[in-house]
């Protein structure tokens, strides 16, 4: 009895199979078509072919046509496009985990944390390694936001042992600690260096050669003025000339220190979320490809 | 533009041609997409050439559709993706003449997007897979544009003078092709190519004749005012005693010029052989396209 309803059972759903690609043979095949346009690196012609083609007016089909596009744009890194398309992935998708992931990729790409990591938190997992990679993507993007203390919850349940990101998981932690000991300078401080020793701000905000140059460019023109205040006095125009260059070097020198403070910490962050972003994508190229 | 569409009408023949005669079954495959390709409709008619790439095993249907879908790009204006549709085509199901026009059509979509150098390489495979003089007699105008593309002046005058001798030969009373030939690669019009680093190592001695060297002599003029007018104004400090002001203002600015103008020369010293090149291979292009359809009545 047991073989019986299992056979009837394997019957039914080997034809509900084939019913659904019966129903439309040409919309299969076109769908075959597509993914050998991607396969084939032809992203534009495939989105070209999604755009012409007609919803089948199957949840399945939709979720397909909609994974299909995401990904033609995400190639073309084109990530508001390749997120919108993977946010539009059903659940009940096959590509629906794949989908969840990589859209809350693209949006942390644009810098927009939120929306992704909630959705990547709601997903109930149940394969260890998907899980592993959850919390490992969960505590990066903890770091892009600088939320250390959720970064500490998901760097606890760290193992080093998959395959996929056990080396992005180190890399992951040396991030933290060159984001904990990094000192941020004030921009006061900057200035004030500045002001006392021409070039010494910049060299205090990590810019060294531009420090030295700094001091060599406006020590000699304090040199010539002095000399030619010495020879010529205070009111000649050689005097004038060198004093107003050197006055205008000073002050933009100062104006300059107080702004490379800046400067170097937005460039100091920028390098930081590349690699962060970097190392998060490979686990995912590693897992779903 | 001639040359495309010359190139394009030899392809379309022959191409239509070789799909009625080796598989008329397949014919009505590629007949919505022919007629996209007739009426214009470019893109749509890529699409279906690639769909029949996807949908058959056999080669030479593939090759058929790849050749369409070349042609389709070619039209779009997509020389570099219709190289990339040529370079997937299967020869082992070719026979030579075949082979040649498609090699043709590879080496005219890599010259036209700029890709020189696979231009050259296709050709080179017609010298090496197809042995028949005939090809490579075929093949002269090709190669010509490509050799002058390369700054190759000596492979591209050996190739116009065998142009033009077949021409002759084939069409007597045209001797004239060969005066107007030799006339433009002569001593005189092919260009001097420049080196930047002796225009560069002229600059070091003596600032501005790099610039002369690479044809420009206003710069060269300016460069060498600045650098002396800056080394003049640091002597005359110094001998005013206005040591500090000769040492840091004088000479400071000298060496901004003098080095300063040697980066520029070697940059002015590419622009002039670009610029030369340039002009001389427009001639040499308008030249070849005129004789053209001369070349074409010759029946090798």
């Amino acid at each position: 009895m047991r073989n019986f309803c299992g056979a009837l059972f394997f019957l039914f759903h080997f034809s509900s199979i084939q019913a659904q690609s019966f129903i439309n043979p040409e919309a299969g095949e076109k769908l075959a078509f597509i993914n050998h346009l991607i396969r084939i690196d032809a992203y534009e012609d495939a989105i070209y072919m999604i755009n012409q083609m007609d919803s089948n007016c199957t949840a399945e089909f939709d979720d397909t046509l909609h994974y299909l596009k995401a990904w033609a744009f995400y190639h073309l890194q084109e990530l508001d496009s390749s997120s919108f398309y993977f946010d539009r992935v059903s659940p009940q998708s096959s590509q629906y985990y794949k989908s969840v992931f990589f859209s809350t990729y693209d949006r942390a790409y644009k810098g927009d944390f939120e929306t992704g990591i909630s959705k990547l938190s709601a997903l109930s997992l149940k394969d260890s390694n998907l899980l592993r990679l959850q919390n490992f993507e969960l505590a990066g993007y903890s770091l892009l936001k600088r939320d250390f203390q959720n970064f500490e919850t998901y760097a606890k349940k760290f193992d080093y042992r998959f395959y996929a990101n056990a080396s992005e998981e180190k890399k992951m932690n040396d991030h933290y600690k060159n984001l904990l000991e990094y000192k941020k300078k004030s921009p006061f401080v900057a200035g004030a260096l500045s002001a006392l020793v021409p070039g010494l701000g910049k060299i205090y905000a990590g810019r060294i050669g531009e420090g030295f140059s700094a001091f060599f460019v406006i020590g000699s023109l304090g040199l010539v003025t002095f000399e030619n205040w010495r020879k010529d006095g205070l009111l000649d125009p050689k005097t004038l000339f060198f004093g107003s260059i050197l006055t205008t070097y000073y002050i933009g020198n100062i104006w300059g220190s107080v702004f490379s403070v800046k400067i170097e910490q937005q460039e100091f962050n920028d390098a930081v979320n590349q690699y962060i972003l970097f190392d998060l994508h490979i686990p995912l190229r590693n897992v779903f490809n | 533009m001639q040359l495309i569409s010359t190139y394009c009408l030899i392809f379309i023949f022959l191409c239509g041609t070789y799909s009625t005669e080796s598989y008329g079954q397949e014919a009505s495959a590629f007949h919505k997409a022919d007629s996209l390709l007739q009426s214009g409709k470019f893109r749509d008619a890529g699409l279906e050439y690639e769909y029949i790439v996807f949908r058959d095993s056999s080669w030479i249907v593939k090759n058929r559709a790849l050749m369409g879908k070349a042609e389709a790009l070619k039209q779009m204006g997509s020389f570099d993706k219709a190289q990339r549709s040529l370079e997937r085509i299967n020869f082992e199901v070719m026979d030579d003449s075949l082979q040649f026009i498609v090699r043709m059509q590879t080496a005219l979509c890599a010259y036209l997007a700029g890709n020189f150098k696979d231009a050259e390489s296709q050709l080179l495979q017609i010298d090496y897979y197809l042995g028949d003089s005939i090809y490579y007699k075929k093949s002269l105008p090709m190669r010509i544009l490509v050799f002058n593309e390369l700054r190759d002046y000596a492979n591209a005058q050996r190739c116009v003078m065998e142009f033009s001798n077949l021409m002759v030969q084939h069409h007597p009373g045209t001797e004239e092709i060969n005066n107007e030939f030799e006339l433009l690669y002569s001593r005189r019009n092919v260009p001097k190519i420049k080196k930047p680093e002796t225009a560069q190592l002229l600059s070091t001695f003596v600032p501005g004749l790099g610039q002369l060297y690479a044809g420009y002599p206003g710069e060269a003029v300016l460069s060498g005012l600045f650098t002396a007018g800056s080394l003049a104004m640091a002597g005359v400090a110094f001998y005013f005693k206005y040591w500090i002001t000769g040492y840091f203002v004088g000479l400071g600015l000298f060496q901004k010029f003098y080095f300063g103008g040697q980066t520029r020369v070697k940059y002015l010293a590419e622009k002039r052989n670009y610029v030369n090149c340039n002009e001389f291979n427009n001639k040499v292009k308008m030249l070849i396209l005129d004789k053209y359809k001369l070349f074409e009545e010759i029946s090798f």
